[in-house]
C-alpha cells in the first residue's frame, strides 16, 4: 500500500472508479430478490436486487428480459458495475435469470400467461403433419440417447424418410440461442424439410429450461414448416410444446406419432384385399342372380311376342286365302275375256261374231258370240 | 334375294296388300297380283318366325350350359 495522496476532479474520480471496477469485475453475477420492478418508455428497465441487509440498482433493456418478471421473485442477473455521472451506482444488466424452484416456476407461469394472451397456443393455429412425412428436419443433441431413439424408432417403423439433423445443445446457456437458429435455418432452406421435430429426453426442470424460454418458444410459434416438439418429462408440459403444432411424450413417441408402423399398414392392406374379395364376388353373386331372373323374363316376353306374330299370321293367312281367285273358279265362276285379253263386265263390250276367252277353274275354252242380250240400262 | 326385310316390313306390307284385296271395285288382275304377293309375304314372315324361334331355342341351350357371354 502507498501512502500516494490520490486527489481528482468529480469526472476524473467517476471515470476511475468505472475503469478499476471494469478491471476487478469483467462480469459478476449477483443473485437477490426482485424489488421496485419497473419499465420507462417501454424500453428501459430499473429495479433493485436485495437481501435482508443490502440493496442493489440494476439497470437494463427489456431485450435482456428473460420474460415477465414480479417483485419477490429470486434472480440472478449478470452485469457490469458502474458509477452514472449523475445518477449514481447501478448494475448495468447483461443477463438476468430467474433462479429458486419458486421463481423459475413463477416466471414460467408469468411468460406462459402472456404467451397464451398473444394465442401463440391456440389450438385454431395448429396445422396437421404431413403423414407420412418425406423429409424431416430434427432439432437436438447428436450424443442423445434421444437422437439414437428417435432414429432407431423411425426405422424399425417406416424407413426411407429423409432426416436432417442440426446438432444442438439441449441444454446450458447456449441452448436457447442454438434452438432458435436450428429452427430459422431449416426455415430458411431452398428445399425445407416436411416437418421440423424438436426433442430430447427428460431431465430436471432445470434441464429443461431452453425449452420453456421465450426466444425458442416464438421461434417454434413461427415455423413455416409444421412442428413436432418432444420433451421427455412427467409432469410440466414445455412452452415450445404448447407451441408446436404437435406434442409427443417421448422422442420415441415423436417417431411413433410422425409414421406409420410398415407392418400396421401391411397388414391393414390385407385384410382390405379380402374384404375386397369378399365384396366382390358377393357382387358378382348378385349379378348372376339377377341375370338369371332377367333372361327368364326376357325369353317369356320373346315367346308371347312370337306366338302373338304367328296367330296374326294365321289371321292373315286365312284372310288371303278368302281372295284366291282359284277358289271362286272352283265353285263356277267364270272369267271373260274378248279377243284382246280384256276382261268383259258388260255386254256392251261385244257385239256378234265377238271370239271370247272363257276360264274355268281347270281350263280354257273359245266361245263364238251368237246373240247380245242387254237386259239392264 | 335382296336385302331380307324385317317383320315390321313384311307385315306392313300383308297389312296393306289385305286392305288392297278387300277394296269392292278391285279388278281382277289386279286382285291376283295381290293375292301372289300376299302368298309370298305370308310364306317370307313363317320363315322368319320360324328362324326367330330357333335362335331363341339356341340362346336358351347355351345359356343353360354355362354361357358367359351374358
Amino acid at each position: 500500500m502507498s501512502d500516494t495522496e490520490l486527489s481528482l476532479g468529480v469526472s476524473d474520480f467517476v471515470a476511475l472508479l468505472n475503469q478499476t471496477l471494469e478491471f476487478a469485475y469483467p462480469n459478476v453475477t449477483i443473485t437477490g430478490e426482485l424489488a421496485n420492478f419497473r419499465v420507462s418508455k417501454n424500453r428501459w428497465v430499473y429495479f433493485d436486487l436485495k437481501d435482508e441487509i443490502s440493496t442493489v440498482r440494476f439497470f437494463g433493456t427489456i431485450y435482456q428480459l428473460p420474460g415477465p418478471l414480479e417483485d419477490g421473485m429470486l434472480l440472478a442477473v449478470k452485469g457490469v458495475p458502474r458509477l452514472h455521472q449523475q445518477y449514481g451506482f447501478s448494475v448495468n444488466v447483461l443477463q438476468i435469470r430467474p433462479t429458486g424452484e419458486g421463481s423459475i416456476k413463477k416466471a414460467a407461469a408469468l411468460l406462459e400467461k402472456k404467451l397464451e394472451a398473444e394465442g401463440l397456443f391456440d389450438n385454431s393455429r395448429k396445422r396437421s403433419l404431413p403423414y407420412p412425412p418425406h423429409s424431416v428436419g430434427l432439432i437436438t443433441s447428436a450424443e442423445s440417447a434421444a437422437y439414437r431413439d428417435f432414429i432407431k424408432i423411425m426405422q424399425a417403423r417406416w424407413g426411407g424418410v429423409d432426416i436432417t439433423l442440426i446438432d444442438v445443445q439441449v441444454q446450458g446457456e447456449a441452448a436457447p440461442q442454438q434452438l432458435v437458429a436450428a429452427v430459422e435455418q431449416f426455415n430458411q432452406m431452398p428445399n425445407p424439410p416436411d416437418v421440423l421435430v424438436m426433442t430430447r429426453g427428460g431431465g430436471s426442470a432445470d434441464d429443461l429450461q431452453a425449452f420453456s424460454t421465450e426466444q425458442v418458444t416464438r421461434a417454434v410459434s413461427a415455423s413455416r414448416i409444421p412442428t413436432l416438439v418432444a420433451i421427455g418429462h412427467e409432469i410440466d408440459t414445455s412452452l415450445a410444446e404448447r407451441a408446436a403444432d404437435k406434442r409427443a411424450s417421448t422422442p420415441s413417441n415423436a417417431a411413433e406419432l410422425l409414421v406409420p408402423d410398415r407392418r400396421a399398414v401391411l397388414d391393414g392392406l390385407h385384410a382390405y384385399r379380402m374384404q375386397m374379395e369378399r365384396d366382390i364376388s358377393q357382387a358378382f353373386g348378385a349379378i348372376r342372380t339377377a341375370n338369371a331372373q332377367t333372361i327368364k323374363f326376357a325369353g317369356k316376353h320373346v315367346e308371347h311376342v312370337i306366338n302373338t306374330a304367328v296367330e296374326k299370321w294365321s289371321l292373315q293367312r286365312q284372310l288371303l286365302m278368302a281372295f284366291d281367285p282359284q277358289a271362286a273358279l272352283r265353285r263356277g265362276y267364270a272369267l271373260v275375256r274378248n279377243a284382246q285379253g280384256v276382261l268383259l263386265r258388260s255386254g256392251h263390250q261385244v257385239t256378234e261374231g265377238d271370239k271370247l276367252d272363257i276360264a274355268l277353274a281347270d281350263s280354257h275354252v273359245t266361245a263364238i258370240i251368237k246373240e247380245v242380250t242387254i237386259e239392264k240400262e | 334375294m335382296a336385302k331380307q326385310s324385317d317383320y315390321q316390313t313384311l307385315n306392313q306390307e300383308l297389312e296393306t296388300v289385305l286392305a288392297a284385296l278387300q277394296r269392292p271395285d278391285i279388278d281382277v288382275d289386279e286382285a291376283v297380283k295381290l293375292y301372289e304377293r300376299g302368298l309370298k309375304l305370308t310364306a317370307d314372315i313363317e320363315d322368319y318366325v320360324k328362324q326367330a324361334e330357333l335362335k331363341i331355342k339356341k340362346l336358351k341351350l347355351r345359356q343353360a350350359a354355362g354361357g358367359t357371354d351374358v
